[in-house]
């Protein structure tokens, strides 16, 4: 008896722990982070409205295989068109015009480890080696995609590229590399670490003795060198990012062991040696620019799972290259003024950029970086003190500070490699701006002109037309600190394939907006602050990169004479490459005594009044005893930026800082529109005039509406006050479902290179319109795929990003994820951050204008394409928490330049006639200053929804910290919901403990508005996607309960029920046994 | 009651063993939760110190045979219940990092330090409940009460049972 009992008991303990595990399993993998992720491995019901007829969004492909077939095409047409020729004495194209008819077998050698990153089965060898993609956010998976004709098959290796166009590789180089290309590198990273790790490509030495049977393979020696890319890692500038020892100069410089592979490449083949440069960040390889070894230099970017097929159509001539690179090439970067000021201490390794003062160096809020560069990153520096060294010598632009290794004299050659916007071909092009074709636009504020394109070359292919101005430098400018660049990308166009010396003519059109200069200290409409455009000579100008266009302009419109000037290869002076536009001869002007009009963008597009917004990101808002010095061209080496290490806090700041951003303290003060109600039951309401019963009460009956549409009132009102309070906070992975109004879960992905979130069978149904068995070979799958952004954003193509949009937007609709976190819209400020590849340029303008066509396209197919970082995530190292110094005129003409036109440029109009701009956004984990960027009222309220009158969603980057997140800052300032995974814990925090108080919040007018409106926002958003494919008026959400979730909860029961039996049966046993005892007269203690 | 210490039976020493590892595992999530931003999951910490008290119930009970050892044996049950649904419930904020550590790095996209701390300070949380749980399940099997001797081995062999 005894014996049983005990034994009863243990398994009454074991039926205890597995009703917990049940239920607890259950309970984690039913909440919306991970439940999609269970449905996909075992079949859930995670996706898919209740009628799966009424969709507004359909694929164009009969099958998943399709489309993916599809996508391989346009990557590897992206990859064809941004691949960038630096360099070309005659080792490329492989193929003569002869053997390319007759498709000539050639047979290379190719050297270096990154080309041989997978095995023959499709395997990535070490996920360090980043060659194809980065890591993280945009890693490219190893997952093989299977199509009935092999058209995408195993990821694309070069090998693989190269066999498809008849080109052999030595075998032996791939037996080398296999046994030993990857070690050493260290565990976890093979960038550098954030928080000042150093970094040294480890490429394994070799001699032309591991070169096998080279000679058989000597139609070309291919050299690959390149850099990593991932997320939450920097480079760092110049030694400080160099482990000791190492044989580089930089983290971004050759190291011995590459410069000995153009050695043995010589060896193989002299006069065929060819350098592919696989990077997304702008290395500083000038040394191979002179090095007569080196005949051809093609940059490749990070070209994706598929791209290299696009590169190989170039490599052997099939295609001509017309890429145009997206970030200027420096010799030294670390000289450079942005790199004074980034990651985390100076370039020498001495000091960081932390507080001198206070206990604030928190994780979250101890480390700062002042943009003292001001508006001059990328060419705007290099290019505007290349112009004033010739035009404004007293500027000190020749001076010393600046130069590498002490030069006494800045000069552009020593500086710079290959400029902004340069390309090669295989032909050559002439382009002519026709003046006759001016136009400019007073209602439309834009200027328009022609370009005429002849390939006065021998070789089919397409040019990028690239089209500059340079506004005037005043004495006004100079006297009011307004800095102007030498020169900017205004516009762009790409040709279609040119056949030798066929012309072509190409419209440019330029949004004034973007080539106007933002004032500080101006003043209009008696506020403080507005863009401005001055008379004088706005001088555009065409050329291959904008130092071309540069110097089309100093030799036209200055006279400089043309020995005076450094060109680049294949660029020459062009009489016919400016158009001098005189805005004083302009209508629509009204300078003042000074030449400025501040008027013309006073008002916004979103009709707001244009004013300072972001002084407080300005260090020197602040009254710490220190100032810092933004860069102008006024006075070169007063203002070269130092490191600014060690600065202190004010009382203001540590205030802001310790608080966590506790901006807005809630109130009951004033009344709430009377519009703002929650909770309403329209359902049983009549159409006052019609008698009819008011259909618009659930979401689906609001599919294309526009944002300005009279009911939606009718759909908000619905909506509970818990609903809409729980929603704000907790919206990582998805949004949550709103019962009252029957919207259902939303799913979110990431990111700029493609889905790596969740394959395409996670979520999609078996059966009915775009339906993902379980057994589709592609059902694992997920698509981050694509090549980098720097590599798309070479290709100059407006055409194609809208492309790739639509084909990202199909993508969405294949795996039921509406949202999607890309493009990434950051600017490359330097070279050193390792998460370039998932921004696409140096340049606002280029970077706004392919982010606003990868977003149409996404439209057209329902897709929410939301940019991120909003905004000034501008490096990795200390980003959450981060807080960022600049002046409001950088932030506004740099980073939110980017941005801006996602909210006033996109104008796709959908079936309903309804015009939408981008539907959605994530914030940053910057802070602009010291305030949390979601906590900044001027640039999320005042700017973005306010100026530029954005109207979709916003998500918050994810959520690792609360310190600086706070829910109330977030709502009140409309960010729709934060990215949170874990959401009872996060509710949790003392940090948000002023949200939690549903009271307060319910007690708050301005909350109340705020979170009404942010409904609004949200609801526009999905009602105007894919996410309510499936659902129709009428609908309610069904129970989407998987079958694994009852069978878990069945278990659970059942051995809940057997631990509370044998509980039941050793409660009647031990008291029967006391009884019994007692009966026979013992007693206990 | 006069207080009487004899020998321990070898339930005693896994029932020890299981509030140890409760304790440490309890120790080890309140210094877990208090790394940003894992902050206090109420559940899991009201689970977690229930199973602690009812396993010192036992455990001292146990040692000092105050109690009835039937009534000390049956809160094994839901000391494991309690134990494992407070693991998970502490566990499901953390798995992000964990996976991100121990499996995946792309499962993750926030700060990676920080979680890799998170990830270790949770795997070796969970190890102790687990380890905990299963000294309890041993010690279910076993007798869990002290030996009797002198008066109370008379007494526990007129009563024709001894503690279970």
């Amino acid at each position: 008896m005894r014996q049983t009992s005990r034994i009863l008991r243990g398994l009454a303990v074991a039926a205890a722990f597995l009703c917990a595990l049940c239920l607890g399993a259950e309970s984690i993998a039913a909440s919306g982070d991970y439940k999609g992720m269970v449905d996909g491995m075992l079949g859930g019901a995670s996706a898919g409205g209740s009628s799966g007829e009424a969709y507004v969004y359909e694929s164009e492909y009969e099958s998943l295989e399709e489309m993916l077939t599809e996508r391989g095409r346009i990557a590897g047409q992206l990859a064809e068109e941004g691949c960038v020729l630096l360099k070309n004495d005659g080792a490329l194209p492989l193929r003569s015009e002869e053997e390319r008819e007759s498709g000539a077998e050639k047979r290379v050698t190719v050297l270096g480890n990154r080309p041989y990153t997978y095995t023959d089965a499709g395997i990535l060898r070490d996920t360090r080696l980043t060659f194809y993609g980065g890591i993280t956010g945009s890693k490219i998976y190893e997952q093989s995609v299977t199509t009935s004709e092999g058209t995408i098959g195993l990821p694309i290796t070069l090998e693989r590229a190269l066999e498809g166009q008849n080109v052999h590789i030595n075998p032996t180089m791939k037996s080398f590399y296999s046994d030993k290309a990857y070690s050493p590198l260290p565990a976890g990273s093979e960038s550098a670490d954030q928080a000042g790790g150093a970094y040294s490509i480890d490429e394994p030495a070799m001699s032309l003795g591991d070169t096998g049977d080279y000679r058989s393979y000597a139609d070309a020696a291919i050299v690959v060198i390149g850099r990593p890319s991932g997320e939450g890692r920097d480079y760092l500038p110049g030694k400080s990012g160099v482990k000791a020892g190492s044989s580089q100069k930089s983290a971004i410089g050759l190291s011995d062991e590459e410069r000995a592979l153009i050695d043995v490449a010589h060896q193989i083949s002299p006069g065929k040696v060819v350098v592919l440069v696989s990077s997304a960040v702008a290395m500083e390889i000038d040394e191979l620019k002179d090095d007569d070894r080196v005949n051809s230099i093609l940059w490749i970017g990070l070209p994706g799972s598929y791209g290299l097929n696009g590169v190989a159509r170039v490599l052997v001539g099939d295609a001509a290259p017309s890429g145009s690179l997206p970030d200027i090439y420096a010799a030294d970067a670390s000289v450079s003024p942005a790199a004074r000021n980034f990651g985390a201490g100076d370039p020498d390794g001495t000091a960081q950029f932390t507080w001198s003062n206070g206990s604030y160096n928190l994780a979250s809020n101890g480390h700062y970086v002042v943009m003292a560069e001001g508006i001059y990153t990328g060419y705007y520096y290099y290019e505007t003190r290349y112009a004033d060294a010739l035009l404004r010598p007293e500027s000190g632009a020749a001076g010393s500070a600046g130069t590498s290794e002490g030069a006494a004299e800045w000069k552009y050659e020593d500086q710079v490699s290959w400029s902004f916007g340069y390309g090669l071909s295989y032909t050559t092009f002439s382009r002519r701006i026709l003046p006759e074709t001016f136009v400019y636009d007073k209602t439309e504020k834009t200027v328009r002109v022609d370009v005429e394109v002849v390939n006065t070359g021998n070789y089919p292919a397409k040019s990028t037309v690239q089209l500059y101005v340079q506004s005037p430098y005043t004495d006004y400018d100079q006297k009011s600190g307004v800095e102007k660049s030498a020169v900017q990308l205004v516009a762009f166009e790409k040709t279609d394939v040119l056949q030798p010396q066929e012309p072509t003519t190409i419209t440019l059109t330029a949004d004034i907006k973007y080539f106007a200069s933002y004032d500080q200290t101006v003043s209009h409409d008696g506020v403080t602050g507005g863009y401005i455009m001055e008379n004088g000579e706005y001088c555009f100008a065409v050329g291959n990169g904008a130092h071309d266009a540069l110097n089309n302009i100093l030799a036209n419109c200055y006279d400089v004479p043309e020995e005076e000037l450094y060109a680049e290869e294949g660029c020459a002076v062009n009489p016919a490459g400016t158009y001098v536009w005189d805005t004083g001869e302009a209508d629509g002007f009204s300078f003042d005594a000074d030449g400025v009009d501040a008027s013309y963008f006073a008002q916004s597009e979103g009709g707001q009044t244009v004013q300072n917004q972001l002084q407080d990101a300005d260090y020197n808002y602040f009254d710490t005893g220190r100032e810092v010095t933004y860069l102008s061209r006024s006075d070169w080496q007063g203002t070269y930026p130092v490191s600014y290490t060690g600065l202190p806090v004010s009382e203001g700041m540590n205030k802001l800082l310790s608080e966590n951003n506790r901006g807005y303290e809630m109130s009951t003060a004033g009344t709430a529109p009377d519009y703002v109600q929650f909770g309403v039951d329209h359902a049983e309401e009549y159409d006052e005039n019609t008698g009819v019963p008011l259909e618009n009460t659930d979401i689906a009956s609001y599919k294309g509406k526009a944002y300005d549409a009279e009911d939606w009132d009718y759909l908000l009102q619905q909506i509970t006050f818990d609903e809409a309070w729980q929603f704000a906070p907790l919206g990582g992975t998805n949004c949550k479902a709103f019962a009252s109004v029957n919207a259902p879960v939303v799913w979110q992905i990431d990111g700029p290179n493609g889905n790596v979130t969740r394959s395409y069978g996670a979520l999609a149904p078996e059966t009915g319109t775009m339906a993902v068995a379980k057994s589709d070979v592609n059902a694992g799958y997920m698509s981050a795929d694509m090549p980098c952004a720097p590599l798309i954003a070479a290709t100059f193509n407006r055409a194609l990003l809208e492309e790739e949009g639509r084909i990202f937007g199909e993508d969405n609709l294949w795996s039921r994820n509406p949202i999607m976190w890309a493009p990434g819209m950051n600017l490359h400020r330097t070279p050193f951050n390792s998460r370039n590849h998932e921004y696409y340029s140096e340049d606002p303008v280029l970077t706004n204008c392919l982010g606003v066509s990868f977003v149409r396209g996404g439209l057209e197919k329902g897709s929410i394409l939301s940019a991120k970082h909003f905004a000034f995530n501008t490096q990795e190292s200390y980003r959450e928490g981060l807080c960022q110094f600049f002046n409001e005129q950088t932030g506004r003409e740099m980073e939110l330049r980017a941005f801006q036109g996602l909210c006033e440029d996109v104008e796709y109009i959908n079936s309903s006639g309804n015009r939408l701009d981008a539907l959605g956004l994530m914030s940053s984990f910057s802070r602009a200053g010291i305030t949390g960027v979601n906590a900044h009222t001027g640039m999320m309220k005042n700017i973005l929804r306010g100026e530029w009158g954005f109207k979709g969603l916003i998500s918050t980057d994810m959520v690792s910290r609360t310190g600086f997140f706070n829910p109330t800052d977030c709502v009140i300032n409309h960010v729709t919901f934060m990215a949170t995974s874990s959401g009872e814990t996060f509710l949790a925090s003392s940090d948000w403990s002023d949200y939690n108080n549903k009271q307060r919040v319910r007690s708050d007018p301005a909350m109340l508005t705020a979170l009404y409106e942010n409904m609004h926002y949200y609801m526009y958003a999905i009602a105007n996607s894919s996410a309510l494919n499936g659902y129709a008026p009428g609908d309610v959400l069904a129970d989407d309960m998987s079958w694994w979730q009852y069978a878990l909860f069945g278990i659970g029961a059942g051995c809940g029920g057997v631990a509370l039996g044998l509980c039941g049966w050793l409660i009647y046993a031990g008291v029967r046994d006391d009884r019994r005892a007692r009966a026979q007269g013992g007693t206990e203690e | 009651m006069k207080l009487r210490i004899s020998r321990p039976r070898p339930g005693f020493y896994f029932s020890a063993a299981a509030l140890l590892f409760a304790v440490a595992g309890l120790v080890l999530y309140l210094v877990t939760y208090g790394i940003e931003p894992y902050a206090l999951n109420r559940w899991a910490l009201t689970c977690s110190v229930l199973a602690v008290w009812l396993l010192l119930f036992i455990a001292i009970n146990t040692l000092l045979r105050g109690e009835k050892p039937f009534w000390t044996g049956l809160l094994f049950i839901p000391a494991a219940f309690l134990l494992v649904y407070g693991m998970l419930q502490f566990l499901q904020p953390c798995l992000s990092p964990i996976a991100f550590t121990f499996v995946s790095s792309d499962l993750n996209m926030g700060d990676t330090e920080a979680n890799k701390v998170i990830a270790y300070y949770a795997v070796a949380t969970a190890a102790c409940y687990l380890l905990s749980v299963v000294c309890i399940f041993v010690a279910a099997f076993l007798p869990a009460g002290r030996r009797a001797a002198g008066k109370n081995a008379a007494d526990a062999a007129r009563r024709g049972r001894k503690d279970i």
